[in-house]
């Protein structure tokens, strides 16, 4: 394959350099089958990338040290069709950063999630699925901000926070969706 | 070829002494037969619990203790009563679930032409007290009775499609001397299970019928959450 003079031109495949090599790789008609190969490879090479992402995280020993372990139990209030469902809570944090949080109807879970500084995932058995990414939740995962929020971390902005002597409360402002609920432990667990 | 034979009728018949398999209608190993039909002698029951619960992100399990009652055919009362106070009630038509510390009770009607695969989950936490082989067979398929030292493990499979989507499997632990409830264990589809371990059980204890139709505070929430199914997800 050889090289063409380079063009300037905005091709749709979003690359305008002068080089050109790469650009009559893409057009020239004889290369479609390298194309195709190349997106393909391209591809899974993405796909790859964001699995190793998002591998699953690996069980936390709460008794391990730097863990602190909350249990109570709380209100879940949906958004929109205004249903809620109380159910036992365990939330843990990790020193780190770290969260795992735990919501049942005992026996039955709820909702399963873990944090870490680097990604996050949850579950939802009732309804056999599961959501896992890089960074931060979309905070429509409400239940997955609740390990940052005990820990004092900072929240997104649609996201308040409320703690006393009472209880707490966790919602979201955006979309009315919010726990809240005790802790039975008043003293904090440290493992 | 004739000592292959041979090899292969010696381990199935060595696999078929340990381990019986039951497929629906057909002979059940003895000892569960037994159990069975001991379980018409039991009008009420009682005994202490510790739930064990085992969940994929955690590598201990979490633990709570309480208490049970079960009076025939089908009304139960489960007390957690450490670390968070919660009491489940099966009466006659529905299971309540009182949150004392929240005032709240939640209403789960169990009949109605509604099925639903909560209202299918639900109506199998009565297992452990079947009435008989046909009443177990309807609610569920017998995978396997296994009998070790003085325990038979019974597991079950719940027919419900629905709740198997919650709860795919179910294992009962009884004596094989006494035919007492030792344990039951739930496998949930996400991967993690609640044992719970009997101690101090009474047979046929004198219930107080109060304990299956709790009075509820005037200030509590009463809620039905299953009203209109929905899902619990975001």
């Amino acid at each position: 394959m050889g090289h063409r003079a380079a063009e300037r031109r905005d091709d749709g495949y979003g690359s305008t350099s002068r080089t050109g090599g790469v650009l009559w790789l893409w057009q020239c008609p004889a290369s479609r089958d390298v194309r195709r190969r190349l997106t393909l490879l391209l591809g899974i090479a993405a796909l790859c990338a964001v699995g190793c992402r998002t591998a699953p995280l690996p069980p936390v020993n709460l008794k391990e040290p730097g863990w602190t372990v909350r249990s109570g139990q709380a209100v879940w209030h949906l958004p929109k069709d205004k249903r809620e469902i109380a159910g036992d809570v365990l939330v843990a944090t990790s020193a780190n950063g770290e969260g795992v949080v735990q919501f049942s109807k005992t026996p039955f879970p709820l909702v399963s999630g873990r944090i870490t500084s680097k990604q996050w995932e949850v579950e939802f058995p009732p309804q056999n699925k599961h959501y896992a990414a890089p960074g931060n939740p979309p905070v429509r995962l409400l239940w997955l901000y609740l390990s940052k929020a005990v820990s004092g971390q900072k929240l997104p902005s649609k996201l308040s926070w409320h703690e006393d002597a009472n209880g707490w409360r966790l919602e979201n402002r955006g979309s009315g969706e919010k726990v809240e609920g005790y802790w039975e432990n008043a003293e904090t667990l440290k493992y | 070829m004739k000592l292959r034979k041979k090899i292969f009728t010696l381990l199935g018949a060595i696999a078929l002494a340990h381990v019986w398999t039951s497929a629906s209608g057909a002979e059940l190993n003895p000892v569960v037969t037994a159990w069975l039909a001991a379980q018409t002698n039991i009008q009420a029951w009682s005994a202490d619990f510790i739930q064990t619960r085992a969940f994929k992100s955690l590598s201990e399990p979490l633990t709570a203790t309480g208490h049970v009652w079960f009076a025939a055919p089908n009304r139960f009362r489960w007390e957690v009563k450490h670390p968070a106070p919660t009491t489940a009630v099966r009466a006659a038509s529905e299971l309540m679930v009182i949150y004392p510390k929240l005032k709240r009770v939640e209403h789960f009607p169990l009949t109605g032409g509604q099925g639903g695969q909560w209202r299918d989950a639900l109506a199998l936490l009565e297992a452990g007290f079947p009435r008989s082989q046909e009443q177990l067979e309807a609610q569920y398929e017998i995978v396997s009775e296994t009998v070790k030292n003085h325990t038979c493990e019974l597991v079950l499979r719940p027919k419900s499609a629905a709740a198997r989507r919650m709860m795919p499997e179910i294992r009962i632990d009884f004596d094989t001397k006494d035919f007492s409830l030792s344990a039951t264990e739930l496998h949930f589809v996400d991967g993690s299970t609640m044992r719970n371990d009997f101690q101090n059980p009474v047979l046929n204890p004198p219930i107080d019928e109060k304990l299956f139709a709790p009075e509820i505070p005037a200030d509590y929430k009463s809620i039905e959450p299953l009203k209109g199914e929905h899902r619990f997800e975001r």
